[in-house]
């Protein structure tokens, strides 16, 4: 029996001489061997075919839900004026800026009482010394 | 495949968790119940830069000098008790994020008032947030505000 290297080496014309030389007989189970085959590579092949669907059924509809996710949560343009009259928009800056004003300078007065307070005692214990 | 998935939607949900600027704090509370909100343009503060100059009854305010340098502002104030721990979180990040530095804090009384800006001769941002009582006020101004200007106009 010849190896496969020996077997690969053979011309494709020697190859046919030999197949249809009807005195060499085909090995016994040969035929069923290469069904077998045949079929497991069949089966390999719709293996990874479904793989490949099974990974797309999945993957598909987590990105499609990624991607409203970002759409619905994620703001991309920006926000509509609250108003249209830049008159109303004036007089709620106003308000808003006479807010901070109050608050922050209520901040800053503490913060004057607090300095003047260091002050004082700093004061008192330069005397003290 | 799966690795990649999860990964992107946890990147997706965690950038919508953790609003980062004023504009993503505004769009997240904006609307919702107990929540007042207010947003001001770029192209709406043009328009009032165009205004005569106008002075409210009561008020003692002048915008029109600090009007034009401002871009953008956002006001959201809530009332609404289970926001306003998520918002107060969302301040925190913000300004920790942002690159705030803290200008003016005040604690007296259960009220709180934070100032945080970003430049210092030029404020290109600020945030101003109070705690009073039950109330919860977030501001966020842009711009390119003079300090000086800026100063001025808190202290009248």
């Amino acid at each position: 029996m010849k190896s496969i290297d020996e077997i690969e080496k053979i011309s494709f014309e020697e190859l046919e001489a030999i197949a249809s030389d009807e005195s060499i007989s085909a090995p016994d189970g040969l035929a069923e061997s290469v069904r077998e085959t045949v079929k497991a590579a069949a089966i390999c092949s719709e293996s990874r075919r479904s793989r490949t669907r099974t990974a797309f059924v999945i993957g598909a509809p987590s990105l499609a839900a990624a991607a409203l996710a970002a759409f619905l949560l994620i703001p991309t343009s920006a926000p509509k004026d609250t108003f249209d009259d830049p008159r109303l928009a004036y007089e709620e800056m106003e308000r808003i800026m006479g807010f901070i004003s109050s608050k922050a300078d209520a901040g800053f007065s503490k913060t004057v009482k607090l300095s003047e307070s260091v002050e004082s005692i700093n004061k008192a214990m330069d005397k003290l010394k | 495949m799966k690795k990649l998935i999860i990964m992107a939607v946890a990147m997706l949900l965690s950038m919508a968790a953790f609003a980062q600027d004023g504009k993503s704090i505004y769009s997240r509370y904006s609307g919702k119940e107990g929540v007042s909100s207010v947003y001001i343009s770029p192209a709406m503060f043009r328009l009032m830069g165009k205004l005569p100059e106008m002075q409210v009854s009561g008020e003692n305010i002048n915008l029109s000098s600090i009007l034009t340098s401002f871009s953008g502002l956002y006001l959201i104030e809530s009332e609404n008790k289970s926001i306003n721990s998520s918002l107060k979180a969302d301040v925190e990040n913000a300004v920790k994020k942002g690159s705030y530095e803290l200008l003016l804090e005040a604690n007296d009384s259960g009220e709180l008032v934070q100032m945080y800006t970003i430049g210092e001769d030029i404020v290109k941002s600020l945030i101003f947030y109070t705690v009073s009582g039950d109330e919860y006020t977030f501001i966020s101004i842009d711009g390119n505000i003079k300090m000086s200007d800026l100063m001025e106009m808190i202290s009248k």
